[in-house]
């Protein structure tokens, strides 16, 4: 009971400085799109059908529009299993696993490559992230730091595996960041609500809606 | 697990965490006493010490006057550590848990301030330097701390293998959280420190 109630104290706390990040960014806001390639997008691939909440494809397209309206820099930074072996310590690990038992991106199918109709002339598109955290060995950090953006709004991935590592990356480099929840995939119920209700509340600024942007 | 390129990495086994009238003790304190943490700690390190397995400590920055003043942005985490002035230097709660105290021939990295104990630290090169691969973590908090190390591990190409029952969590569910969601994407494995003890340390 006590604990509940300190808990919830801290949150009012935090929430009562978070909207004050709102009101002082000067930077520019680049929005993260994470695996926004055909394996994870396709209503009827087998990334669907292991999903219990898929990222939609046509409400994505639609957000990025809107904020290449508000002039938001788009950064598609899609996973790229080349040169990844199976037998490496990061290969070994769960979700490497997964995609590579369901043969999701096999290199040179079409479905490894980004959907090209999520890309815009004016988007930057980073290669060859290797692992989770989409700013390991991607130069990310670099591309981020020439547009001077100091916010960051990730969609697209799988909330618990490139999300969470991308999130709470983009916070140690010091970047204000919020997840679109609604659009970001999820293996399962329990996955979403203890990524997106329980960890990432401690560790980001915003978990957001779509309909926060409106 | 091969001892001499195993570590042990202990992250922030602090008392304002870990004992009774620490800052976190209201909170945390439901998790410790559920998993037995601060016992299994000593285990785990007793064990490791025991095999020759590396012991390393990966702590939290201590609050002192202006050491958040280089970040534009606090998260949630950080935020409230400044605000409660958690691990204050110099203080009781800022330093380790008695019986966690590291012995000779331990390394303690230099502080991370927001959840990795790799960003911005010496760990990771000193890793490198001592020839490890295999990493065993342990300690404060399951989803936030631990978990960034662990993630930050497995990206630098550590095998990573996470203590379930020597965490602490600011709730159950924030454990149970990062056992069933998190751990299972960035660790290759979970296991208990009976079955640590269980296992082959060549």
């Amino acid at each position: 009971m006590i604990a509940r109630a300190v808990n919830r104290f801290g949150q009012w706390l935090v929430t009562r400085e978070m909207r004050g990040y709102d009101v002082e960014t000067s930077g520019a806001t680049a929005v993260l799109v994470l695996s926004g390639q055909r394996a994870f997008l396709d209503e009827d691939g087998p990334w669907a059908d292991l999903c219990q909440h898929p990222v939609s494809l046509p409400a994505l397209r639609q957000f990025l529009d809107r904020c290449r309206n508000r002039d938001y820099h788009i950064v598609h930074v899609p996973l790229d299993l080349e040169d990844v072996a199976s037998t490496s310590a990061i290969g070994e690990t769960h979700f490497f696993r997964m995609i590579e038992d369901h043969g999701l991106l096999a290199p040179s199918s079409n479905s490894a490559k980004p959907a090209s109709d999520l890309i815009d002339v004016r988007d930057i598109v980073i290669p060859a992230r290797k692992g989770l955290n989409a700013f390991s060995g991607t130069g990310l950090h670099a591309h981020l730091k020439t547009i001077t953006a100091s916010r960051i709004i990730i969609v697209g991935g799988l909330v618990n595996a490139d999300v969470d590592s991308t999130a709470r990356m983009a916070v140690e480099l010091d970047y204000d960041v919020t997840i679109v929840a609604d659009l970001i995939a999820s293996l399962t119920d329990q996955d979403r609500k203890n990524t997106l209700e329980i960890t990432l509340p401690r560790i980001v600024g915003r978990v957001a809606s779509r309909s926060t942007f409106d | 697990m091969i001892a001499a390129q195993t570590a042990l990495v202990v992250i922030d086994p602090y008392n304002d965490f870990l004992s009774p009238g620490g800052k976190g003790w209201l909170l945390n304190r439901a998790t410790i006493r559920a998993l037995d943490t601060n016992t299994n700690l000593e285990r785990a390190l007793k064990h490791c010490r025991t095999q020759g397995v590396h012991v390393c400590y990966a702590p939290h920055a201590q609050f002192r006057q202006g050491v958040y003043d280089r970040r534009r942005y606090l998260n949630p985490s950080a935020y409230l550590a400044k605000v409660f002035r958690t691990f204050r230097q110099n203080s009781w709660g800022g330093r380790f848990r008695h019986a966690l105290q590291p012995q000779q021939g331990d390394f303690v990295a230099s502080e991370h301030l927001v959840s990795s104990g790799f960003v911005g630290t010496d760990l990771h090169g000193h890793l490198q330097s001592s020839g490890i691969s295999d990493l065993i973590l342990c300690g404060c908090l399951s989803n936030t701390c631990v978990e960034s190390t662990a993630r930050s591990a497995i990206e630098l190409g550590y095998r990573v293998t996470i203590l379930e029952d020597a965490l602490a969590a600011m709730s159950l569910a924030d454990h149970d959280a990062a056992i069933v969601s998190g751990f299972a994407m960035c660790a290759h494995q979970v296991i208990s420190v009976d079955a640590l003890i269980e296992s082959e340390i060549a």
